[in-house]
C-alpha cells in the first residue's frame, strides 16, 4: 500500500464529526453567530447564553469525556467549563473565536480535574462482556464490537500523561486542525507537531502492549 | 535514507500524506527495513484506532442543571454578608490611630518643642494661639521666623510653612544679610498696618 493510500484509509468519515456540529449548523442557518449571541447576552438576554450552551454542549462534553474517560467527571467538568465561560463572557474581547476560547477553558478545567484525581479509573467506559464479543471475529466488528473497541481506545488514551491526552483528544476525537490546536493549546506549530508525534507513538506503544495490535482499518 | 530520517517522514506522513520523491523514498526504505515497516504499521494502526471513538451526545438535562448552578451561585453571592475586616488589619488600624494621635499632640503644642516639629499633615486642625499684641492685624512682615523661640503660626501645608521665611528674606533690603533677631513688637499696637506698628515713629 502506498503512503497516500494508507493515510487516506484512516481519514475521518463525515459521520464521525461531533453531533454538536449539526446544532451549530442549524443555528448558523438561522443567522445567529456566536458573536450575535454574546452581544445579545451582554445586553441582558439570558436565553442567548442558553443557545450557546445548547450549541456547544456536545463539543465540550466530548472533550471532557475524551480527556477524563469518565462520564460523571465529564458531566461535572462540562458544567464547570460553561460556568467559567458564563462568568467571563462579558469580558470576552473576541480576539479568538468563541469556540476556541471555550475549548481552551474546557481543556484547562479537565487538566485541573486530572490533577485533583490523577489516576481516576477509566473502567466505566469499558465493559468486559462486550470485549468478549469483539473477539469473535471480523463479523462482530459493527455494533457492540465497535463500541468495545472505542472504549478500549478511550481507556488507553486515559492511561497517557495529561499532555498527550489533550493533544490526542483534540486532534482525533474532536478533529481540530493544527491551526485550531495552536490557538487552543498555546503551542507554536512545530512544538505542536513534535508533541503530537510523541503522543501518537506513546499511544501506539500502549495499544500494542495491550494486545490490540490486530486492529487494521482500511 | 536511514531509519532516523524514515521515522521523521513517518511522523510527517501522519500529519499529511507524503508525495513524490519523499513518498517513493520512504516506501523503498519500508520495503527494505522490517523494523521501520513494523513501526509504520503500528503508527497507522494507532491512527485508525484513535479515529474510532464516535462523539457522544451530552447527557439530557445539562442545560437545566447549568441554570440551577447559575441561580445557586447568584443566590449565594446575594446572601453573602459583608466581609469582616481580616485579623491582620487590626494592628495596622491601631498603628494608624496612634500615628494620628501623635500628630495631633505635636501640632497642638502639648509636646514641648512640638511647634518646631510641626510638619503635621493638613488634616490636623490649627492649634488655638494665645493672643499676641500684634495679633489684631498680623501681616507677613511680622510673622516670626521659625526657630525664633516663638511659636509659629499653623501653616496650611508643611511646604508652605517651609517656604514662607525664605520669601520674607527676599523682601528685606539689601546689605543686611544677617540681621539681628527682631525684637518683640511694642506692647501697644496702633492697630494700623503691621509694617508701621513694628517701627518707631
Amino acid at each position: 500500500m502506498r503512503l497516500g493510500q494508507a493515510v487516506q484509509a484512516v481519514a475521518p468519515t463525515p459521520e464521525l464529526l461531533p453531533r454538536g456540529g449539526a446544532r451549530a449548523a442549524d443555528a448558523a442557518r438561522r443567522g445567529e453567530t456566536d458573536g450575535d449571541l454574546i452581544l445579545s447576552f451582554r445586553a441582558g438576554n439570558e436565553d442567548a447564553f442558553d443557545r450557546l450552551f445548547q450549541r456547544y454542549q456536545d463539543y465540550v462534553y466530548n472533550v471532557c469525556l475524551g480527556i477524563l474517560a469518565n462520564p460523571d467527571d465529564a458531566r461535572d467538568c462540562t458544567q464547570e467549563a460553561f460556568l467559567r465561560v458564563y462568568r467571563k463572557v462579558r469580558e470576552f474581547r473576541g480576539d479568538a473565536a468563541f469556540s476556541t476560547w471555550l475549548y481552551r477553558v474546557t481543556v484547562n478545567v479537565c487538566v485541573a480535574q486530572l490533577r485533583r484525581r490523577p489516576r481516576h479509573a477509566a473502567a466505566s467506559l469499558e465493559d468486559e462482556t462486550v470485549r468478549e464479543i469483539a473477539d469473535d471475529g471480523p463479523e462482530a466488528w459493527k455494533g457492540p464490537a465497535r463500541s468495545a473497541e472505542e472504549a478500549r481506545v478511550r481507556a488507553v488514551v486515559a492511561e497517557l500523561p495529561e499532555d498527550y491526552r489533550k493533544l490526542l483528544v483534540l486532534r482525533y476525537f474532536q478533529d481540530l486542525s493544527y491551526e485550531e490546536m495552536v490557538e487552543v493549546l498555546g503551542y507554536n506549530l512545530s512544538q505542536l507537531k513534535v508533541k503530537l508525534h510523541r503522543a501518537r507513538r506513546a499511544f501506539a506503544k500502549r495499544w500494542e502492549a495491550g494486545g490490540h495490535g490486530g486492529l487494521e482499518l482500511g | 535514507m536511514n531509519c532516523r530520517q524514515a521515522q521523521k517522514w513517518m511522523d510527517a506522513a501522519c500529519d499529511e500524506p507524503l508525495t513524490g520523491a519523499r513518498a517513493a523514498a520512504l516506501d523503498a526504505h519500508l520495503a527494505a527495513c522490517p523494523a521501520c515497516a513494523q513501526q509504520w504499521r503500528l503508527l497507522r494502526m494507532a491512527e485508525a484506532a484513535l479515529r474510532l471513538p464516535q462523539p457522544v451526545a451530552a447527557p439530557e438535562g445539562m442545560l437545566a442543571e447549568f441554570r440551577r448552578r447559575v441561580a445557586a451561585e447568584a443566590a449565594q453571592q446575594d446572601a453573602r454578608p459583608a466581609r469582616p475586616r481580616p485579623f491582620w488589619m487590626w494592628p495596622a488600624a491601631s498603628f494608624g490611630a496612634a500615628a494620628a494621635l501623635g500628630a495631633l499632640v505635636l501640632s497642638t503644642g502639648l509636646y514641648p518643642g512640638g511647634a518646631r516639629l510641626a510638619t503635621a499633615p493638613p488634616i490636623v486642625p490649627p492649634a488655638p494661639r494665645a493672643p499676641e499684641p500684634f495679633a489684631a492685624a498680623p501681616g507677613p512682615m511680622l510673622t516670626p521666623a521659625l526657630g525664633s523661640g516663638r511659636e509659629a503660626p499653623p501653616a496650611r501645608t508643611p511646604l508652605r510653612a517651609a517656604r514662607r521665611p525664605r520669601a520674607r528674606r527676599r523682601q528685606r533690603p539689601s546689605g543686611r544679610r544677617n540681621p539681628a533677631p527682631r525684637s518683640p513688637p511694642p506692647a501697644v499696637s496702633t492697630g494700623s498696618s503691621p509694617s508701621r506698628s513694628g517701627r518707631p515713629p
